[in-house]
Formats: C-alpha cells, structure tokens, sequence
C-alpha cells in the first residue's frame, strides 16, 4: 500500500530557502551552491544535502560557537531556520526569522522570513497572522517561491472561509501546477458545501476535463473533480447529470469503487432499479474492507426490494447482516491490538530508521487485517504530523543513549591522560629546572670553547671523526708495542708501515680541514636554534604544566555534568516517547470506532429492514384469510 | 434511504476534501493536547540539539586539541570529467582514510557540499599528505590520481582541502591541494 501525502511534495523548506542565497542557483530541481568560503559552512551543506537535517543543525551549530563560518553569517543563520522546519521545530525557526526582521537583514533575506513566518503561521492555523505576514513581502519573490508564495496566500484565503476573494486570486495568478488545481478543488468543494453550487460547479467542470494521458497525479485529482460534480449532482437530485460525471471516472482508480456506488444511486433516482443493480452486483464482488463496497450490500437488498423481489432481498439483507456483524468485531479486535501498542510499533518497523526530516512520509503501512481501514488516517495531516514526532523522538532517545554511553569513553581518556601527565611530570619538571638554571646553556658554551680551541690551535686529530679516532687508537696501541719489542728484535718493516698508516689517517683529516671546521661551526648554530626552541617549547610545556590540571578537572566537570543533563533528557524523551505513542494509538482508535459506528448503523439499518420484510410476509397471508372470512 | 445516501454523501465529501489537501476525518479527531505536546517535543529537540553541540565541541577538545589537530577536507567542482568512486589518504606513508562514497554523497558534493573526510592528530613540523582518487574519468574510462602535498603543522589546527576541478581547457579533472589558514 502506497502513500502519497500530497503536500510533502513541497520542496524542502530548506532548500527552497539555501535557494534564495547570493551563493546559490537552482540546476534543474537541485540547488547548488557555487562559493563555499568556509570548509565547515560546506560541511554543514554537504550534510544538510544528504538530508542529514538532525546532523546538519549540530554541525552549523558547532561551527557557530567555535567561530568557524565568518564569511556565512547571514546565508547560515537562515539555512539554520530553514533546517529546523526541516526538523519540525517550527519554533525555533520562527524565533530566526524574527530576528533576522528585527535586525533590519537585506530586503532579500527579510522577504524571505516573512515568507516562512507566514508559512509557519499558516501551519498552526494562525491564518490572519499569515496573511498579516504575507503583506510584509515587498517585491516579487525569487523563480518558484514566487509561485508558492502565490498559492500560499490563496489557501490562507481558503481557510478564512473568503472563497471569493480566493477564486479572485487563483484567477489572477493564472497558475496551471498540480498545486494549483488542488486548491481550486479545495475551494470548489467548499463553496459546493457552502450552497455556492454554480462557481463550485464551474471550477469542478474545469479540472474534470483536464487532459492527463500519462500523469497519475492529474488523473486522481480529475477523477476527484468528476467524482465531486457527479454526488452533487446526485444531491440535487440530477441524475441525469450525476451520470455524465460519475462515467468519467477511470474504473482502474482507485476512487472506482465510489464511482460504481454513486452511479446506483443516479440510476435509483431514476427509478432505473435494473440498471441501478449492476454496479451494486459488480461492488458485492470486491474487498468488504472498502465503505462502497459495504453500503452497496444495503443498497443492493433496497433495489430488490424495490424490484419486489423479497425473498432475495432478505437474502441480501442477511448477507448484509452477516459482513457487517464480521466487520464490527474485526474492528473490535483491531482496537484490542492497536491498544496494545503492537501497530505503531510494527509501522515504525517499517520504516527506514534515518534523519529524513520533517517531510519524510509514511511510504509502507504494515500489513494488518484492518488496514484497509486506516488508509485515511495514515494518509492524514494529523496522523503523519504526529508519527513524525513519534519517529524523531525515536532517535532523539537513541542519539542520547549513544552520547551516555561514549562519555564512559570520554571518561577513560581523561583518566589515561591524567596518568600519562603524572609519569610525565618528574622529566618534564627534570628539564624545566634544567633550562631554568641555564645548564644546557652552560653545556652549549663548554662545546663552543672546545670548538674555537681546536680551531685555535690547529687540532687536526680533535676533527678525527670517530671511525679514525678509532684507528688512531688502536695506531696509538700498536705504537707503544713496537716500542717494547724494538728493544730485542729489529721492527724496522713494521715501524714503517705504523708511520705510512698513521700518516694516512692524519693526512685524511688534514685534507677535510675545510668541511669538518665548516661543519664544527654548523653544529653551533643548528644547537643554538635547537636551545631557542627548546627554551620556547619549554614555556609551552611550564604553561601546560600548570594548566593540565587545571584541564583535567574542567573536561571532568563537564563529562559530569553532561552525564546529568544527558539522563535528565532520556528520561523526558523517554515520557514524551509514551505520550506520543499514546497519541497515535488514540487517533488510530478512534478512527475505526467511527468505521465502526458506520457500519453497525448499516447493520441496525438492515435488521430493521429485514424484520420489516418478516412482517410483510406474514401480515400478507393473514390478510388473505381475512379476504377469506366470511 | 436518503439517510443511507446522506451517509454515502458525507462520506465521499469528506474523502475527496482529505485527499485534495491533507485534512481528513482523522483530522476532526479530538486531539488531547497535540499543542501541548508539540511543544514539548519542540522543546526536547532544542535542547537535545544544544547538548549534542556542547558534546561535539567537549569531543573535539579530549580527542583533537587544536594544537595537534589536522583535518582533511574533499570538494568537487561539476564533476563533469570525473565521477568519484573512492578516496584514499595517506599521511606520512600510512593509510589513514579509505573511503567509497555512494550516489547520494557525490551528489551533495557536486551541490557544493563539503566532506571533511579525514580528522586527527600530529605533532608540529613538516609532513606528506599523499591522496588518491579513483573513478571515472572522461567518456567513462577508470581514472586514478594522486596528489601530494607536504606541509608544516604549527600550533593551531591545520586544515586542508583536497579539490577536484573540472579544467574545460584540458576536458580533463584536475587534483589540487589547498592549505587553509
């Protein structure tokens, strides 16, 4: 089964609004923004694009306080109204537009919030104040918003009862979208409802013959409109016309069955019984669940009746009797089940569980024998409004179950980092007093003196790096060898090659003089920029030092209170959640106790005329006798 | 009978009213307080909102501290020359992000949304940022590129963008790198 809540089909109030920016342009149905000059102000759109309203609103709301979109002030406090209608906060979105007139924004921006002010308004049923609203709009609206601005005012018309005014207006506008039409079929049955059947008529005949080879979305309303034309008819006692309309409804729609019921009636008006039947027999055939199927039971009996044929129409009566008994405990039952919570439990199931938004609609009804029954509640502004509510409190409480849960991560890594500071501190603290008494200082200069001194006096060996000083050592200890075995042996080939070898290392070392008293004096500079670093970084450290504690104890007084409030609000969500659910299980009941009453007045009706059949049958034979008596 | 016709009359109004518009008999329901608990839900997600802000901002502060903070973010120009199936980044030669986007994200990107793709946290002096990105280049064939930047992180939070531009003088997608001061 398949929903279409027709209104929801209005652009996102959001977007429309991002619209209507100087960065913005609309390509095709899409709006695109051209200069992000903040990252987090895309960010915020590249969330808000995917529909993510819930993390849209956080992550603008973030980037607010943080000071991050300086050059998105204007565009992003609108956006953020558009994005709480988007999240049915209208409120909140109401307190921005406000604002955004009191602080005198651009003639642009200002026409923009009146414009949502008014929606809004007209949203809670504040009609003069929409229009009141509406009279503030200076100039002409940007592409679309123009148009619905438009058929805006001409449902505020609508629902002040000012159907003149609004068949002005509508006439005025000259607007053919499907909007258009649904509010002129709004208007026409109201004024057919308010005895103005002529304009009524007029605007009905007008969307009946409206062409739709191929959109569904015309074809529905224009069945409507015939459907309309032929009951009133119907009621004014004009069958003749009430046929030429009702034959205009598609018998594929899904408004066929009502079709096939009116055009019974037209015929019975027409004292046409035969022909009256026909519908009435082909609606006997189809799903007892649908409220023309049920009343052509009735009406079926009453043409027989009609017909004289009594005995099958006290068949039918008891036919009659029999579906509808069935169906007053099938809804007695469903209340049961309703009341139980198990429905809209079952209808969030079948769901997807996302951030959809304010215009998410519900696309799948769960299966159930009375659903049949609820079509036009689950179709309804209240019903829809209402189990969005019920769906955002789901992840309401779900967001803040999570957030419970990662502050005990939150909590775990303060605690490591308070232990990591105390196994840091004794070092860091080692160093700090270092750098205070100057002792890396000290160390630097004793390294520059050693530096000038072998500089100073040619210390050619000092620049051996450390492999030769190696070979120099071992040189040194082969030396003093050769010392002690001259005294007994001849060591002359040895000796020379001691000389050659050691010749060659200082010889290495002599010839690098250049680089390696280059690199000496290097090593100076890259250690005195080294210390400048590290004495700045040391105050870093000396000012994190004394802060760290003082960090510590502000993030774990903020994780504490956030635990609090953050338990405070599951248990409100928690409340509101029950009540919520309690709400919709309420207006589903009550829903079928109307059905119900419905068809047990169709039942009373039935046993009435069934003992009333009873009666002629035997007052007839009684009668005879008495013809008989003498 | 004409009761019997009332009822069919009402009924079909009714219906006809509730689908033009969406008021229907269910809208005629008494309704306990449904302004009452607007508001309340209204109010609710204000201050689930506020906390939520308040959490993300405390979060930033314990895992990311701006000291240490780096960010990387991804935009995309039309994307007529390039449609983006995966990003992989890498920073100081390991891997720190493999993502696959889907239909819906490279659209609010090419709508001019901006994805942060990457958060974390290095210590102050030079490093490489190596992304790759791969898709479909022009006339549908795969396409894979790389950008590199090598960067200085200071003491505040450094971020980063990673663009990918449609050049029309190349008909050819173009890789940049921008740092944000």
């Amino acid at each position: 089964m398949k929903f279409r809540y027709s209104l929801a089909l209005l652009l996102c109030l959001g977007a429309s609004l991002l619209a209507s920016q100087a960065g913005a342009e609309v390509k095709g149905e899409k709006i695109v923004w051209k200069q992000v000059r903040d990252l987090d102000f895309g960010n915020t759109l590249y969330l808000f694009f995917q529909r993510q309203y819930f993390s849209s609103i956080v992550n603008l709301t973030v980037s607010k306080k943080k000071l991050t979109i300086p050059h998105h002030k204007q565009e992003s406090e609108l956006l953020l109204g558009g994005m709480y209608l988007s999240f049915g906060m209208h409120r909140a979105a109401g307190e921005i537009f406000a604002e955004l007139i009191e602080k005198n924004a651009p003639l642009r921006i200002r026409n923009r919030a009146w414009f949502y002010l008014a929606k809004i308004r007209y949203q809670r049923d504040l009609y003069p104040e929409a229009e009141q609203a509406m009279s503030r709009i200076e100039g002409k609206l940007k592409g679309d918003q123009e148009k619905e601005r438009h058929l805006l005012y001409a449902n505020i018309l609508l629902k002040q009862a000012r159907y003149e005014d609004a068949d002005k207006y509508l006439a005025k506008i000259k607007d053919k979208s499907i909007w258009s039409l649904y509010i002129r079929y709004n208007l026409a049955v109201s004024l057919v409802r308010q005895g103005k059947v002529e304009p009524g008529h007029k605007i009905l005949k007008k969307i009946g013959k409206i062409s739709a080879p191929e959109d569904k979305e015309l074809q529905a309303i224009r069945d409507r409109a015939n459907l309309s034309l032929g009951y009133s008819f119907i009621q004014q006692e004009i069958p003749e016309q009430a046929l030429k309309y009702l034959r205009r409804v598609r018998l594929e729609g899904h408004l066929s069955n009502k079709a096939l019921l009116g055009l019974g009636w037209a015929y019975d008006q027409q004292q046409d019984y035969n022909r009256a039947l026909a519908p009435w027999l082909e609606l006997n055939k189809r799903n007892v669940q649908d409220s023309a199927v049920q009343e052509s039971f009735l009406a079926t009996a009453y043409a027989l009746g009609k017909l004289e044929q009594n005995a099958q129409a006290l068949e039918y009566y008891k036919t009659a009797i029999e579906i509808y008994g069935g169906e007053v405990r099938r809804l007695e039952d469903s209340i049961i089940n309703i009341s139980s919570g198990a429905f809209i439990s079952d209808i969030m199931q079948t769901q997807q569980q996302n951030e959809m938004g304010w215009f998410w609609e519900l696309e799948q009804a769960p299966v159930y024998p009375e659903s049949n029954y609820l079509l036009d509640l689950l179709a309804s502004h209240t019903f829809q409004e209402s189990l969005k509510n019920y769906r955002d409190l789901h992840l309401l409480k779900s967001n803040l179950e999570t957030w419970i849960h990662n502050l005990s991560v939150f909590d775990t890594i303060l605690e490591t980092r308070r232990n990591a500071y105390a196994e840091r501190l004794p070092v860091i603290q080692q160093n700090s007093e270092k750098v205070k008494n100057g002792d890396f200082q000290k160390l630097r200069d004793q390294y520059e003196a050693e530096i000038n001194r072998i500089l100073d006096t040619d210390d050619l060996l000092a620049m051996a790096n450390s492999l030769e000083k190696k070979h120099l050592k071992k040189l040194n200890r082969i030396q003093e060898k050769l010392d002690t075995i001259t005294l007994h042996r001849d060591m002359n080939n040895a000796k020379e090659k001691y000389r050659l070898l050691s010749g060659v290392i200082k010889w290495r070392v002599a010839s690098q003089y250049g680089p390696r008293s280059w690199a000496l004096k290097k090593n100076i500079k890259e250690l005195d920029r080294a210390l400048e670093t590290y004495q700045q970084r040391s105050k870093t450290i000396l000012t994190a030092e004394q802060k760290a504690p003082l960090q510590f104890e502000g993030h774990g007084q903020r994780i504490d209170s956030m635990r609090t409030l953050l338990h405070e609000l599951l248990a409100r969500s928690n409340d509101t959640l029950n009540e919520q659910e309690t709400l919709l299980q309420d207006l589903a009941v009550y829903s079928l106790r109307q059905q119900q009453d419905r068809i047990s007045s169709y039942l009373t009706h039935a046993q009435f005329s069934v003992a009333q059949i009873r009666d002629l049958a035997t007052s007839e034979p009684q009668d005879d006798e008495q013809d008989k008596a003498p | 009978m004409k009761k019997l016709l009332g009822i069919a009359l009402s009924s079909i109004l009714l219906v006809s009213q509730a689908f033009a518009e969406p008021a229907s008999t269910a809208d005629s329901a008494p309704k306990p307080d449904m302004r009452g608990l607007d508001k309340q839900i209204q109010d609710l997600k204000k201050d689930v909102l506020a906390v939520n802000r308040d959490l993300f901002i405390l979060e930033e502060e314990l895992l990311f501290p701006a000291t240490s903070q780096v960010a990387i973010f991804l935009s995309v120009d039309v994307g007529e020359f390039f449609k983006l199936d995966s990003v992989q980044l890498k920073l100081n030669d390991k891997i720190v992000t493999n993502y696959l986007y889907t239909d819906r994200e490279v659209d609010a990107l090419h709508r001019g949304g901006v994805q942060r793709l990457h958060i974390g946290n290095l210590k102050q002096g030079k490093h490489e940022l190596i992304a790759t990105f791969v898709g479909k280049g022009p006339k549908g064939r795969e396409y894979r590129r790389g950008s590199t930047l090598v960067f200085e992180k200071k003491l505040d939070a450094k971020y980063v963008e990673l663009q990918v531009i449609d050049s029309a003088s190349k008909y050819q997608p173009e890789f940049k790198v921008k740092e944000w001061e």
